[in-house]
């Protein structure tokens, strides 16, 4: 049954390493970027984003730092204060998705076999999530937030539990950026 | 927020409406630096993703988290500003400074989105321009502006604006989505 796969799934991921392509519709539309992702469970995650601009947010288990070179710009604020129910604890997070998430399935398509994880708490803006796994490769996230903008993440060159070094989830402000707290 | 339209823009009204309606998406830090008395300490700063959409008179802010969802949505008539987030919570405003100030701690600018943020001004607020006649410097309200323009952005958009407001109200946007076009790749082909 797939929420019993994604349960086990989730707490037999230690590491994940993808490429990612981020689109957005519905709300205000639009809205596209690409890049990279990482994940270390529990609480560790680098999320970098190359295109169409350049933008870094790393969790290092207790803070988040989010760096936009463009804007010469680091903010730093706590993990907790910002993962609550959002994608990032649902992946990242340590192995309580049963207490933020309620989960049931949603059949196959796309060639994945799809669950949907509804946030227990009701602040955290997300409606819903929906998680596609083939076997025991993830293969993408749609994100529903109470605008009605749909945001679909889909993956590729996924790599699960393989070597992700420590300096991954590790971040040092650059000379010259502002860092500014949140 | 007084809504003072770009008199640069003349031509009939169709190429009027037509130019008054645009939108544009990208990233923003906003912040309010002490007075050199308190010592130049940054205050909690905002930050984030955003898309703005104007038409005619009004606009629209949406505020977006990091993978693309919305967290917040903010209507800006010209005697009221109406917000709701992601959570339900809603609110209004008088104007868009006050709601900032309000929610944020932040007073964005009080002019119109049409000048700072479109780079459209009235020539009597233009300080500098490039060869090309696009503002470089401009400013209103105790506000002052600076644009970049260069790819990826449309020749005539900008590509990157500074703004230093009064009481040490500063603003660095980076703009990625004009009218709905992020990538030249994207473009509809004529």
């Amino acid at each position: 049954d797939s929420v019993a796969d994604l349960k086990s799934w989730l707490r037999e991921t230690r590491t994940l390493k993808a490429d990612f392509a981020q689109s957005s519709a519905g709300g205000i539309g639009g809205g596209k970027s690409q890049g990279t992702m990482a994940i270390s469970r529990p609480g560790k995650f680098r999320w970098s984003i190359n295109k169409p601009y350049t933008q870094l947010m790393v969790g290092d288990g207790s803070r988040i730092w989010l760096y936009d070179p463009e804007l010469k710009q680091v903010i730093v604020r706590k993990s907790e204060k910002a993962l609550g129910g959002t994608p990032a604890a649902l992946l990242a997070g340590d192995n309580d998705a049963e207490q933020r998430f309620t989960f049931k399935a949603d059949g196959e398509h796309a060639g994945a076999e799809w669950v949907i994880a509804e946030p227990k708490q009701n602040d955290t803006g997300f409606v819903r999530i929906r998680i596609g796994l083939a076997g025991n490769e993830l293969k993408g996230m749609v994100l529903e937030d109470s605008f009605g903008q749909v945001t679909t993440l889909v993956f590729s060159n996924v790599v699960r539990n393989g070597d992700a070094p420590a300096s991954l989830f590790r971040f040092t402000p650059p000379a010259g950026a502002d860092v500014l707290k949140q | 927020c007084a809504h003072v339209p770009g008199p640069e823009q003349g031509g009939n009204s169709a190429l009027q409406n037509d130019v008054r309606q645009w939108q544009l998406g990208g990233r923003f830090v906003a912040g309010q630096r002490q007075s050199a008395a308190a010592g130049d300490v940054a205050s909690d700063p905002v930050a984030g993703r955003f898309a703005w959409q104007h038409q005619g008179n009004d606009d629209t802010l949406w505020l977006i988290g990091p993978v693309g969802n919305t967290l917040a949505k903010v209507e800006i008539a010209p005697t009221l500003v109406r917000w709701q987030d992601a959570t339900g919570k809603r609110g209004e405003a008088t104007d868009l400074r006050a709601l900032g100030e309000s929610l944020a701690g932040i007073r964005l600018p009080d002019v119109a989105a049409e000048s700072w943020l479109r780079g459209r001004w009235a020539k009597a607020a233009v300080h500098a321009r490039d060869a090309d006649g696009r503002v470089l410097t401009a400013g209103a309200r105790g506000w002052v502006f600076e644009y970049r323009y260069g790819a990826p952005a449309p020749v005539n958009w900008p590509l990157a604006i500074e703004g230093t407001g009064p009481d040490g109200l500063w603003l660095r946007i980076a703009l990625t989505e004009w009218d709905g076009v992020s990538d030249p790749a994207d473009l509809p082909t004529p």
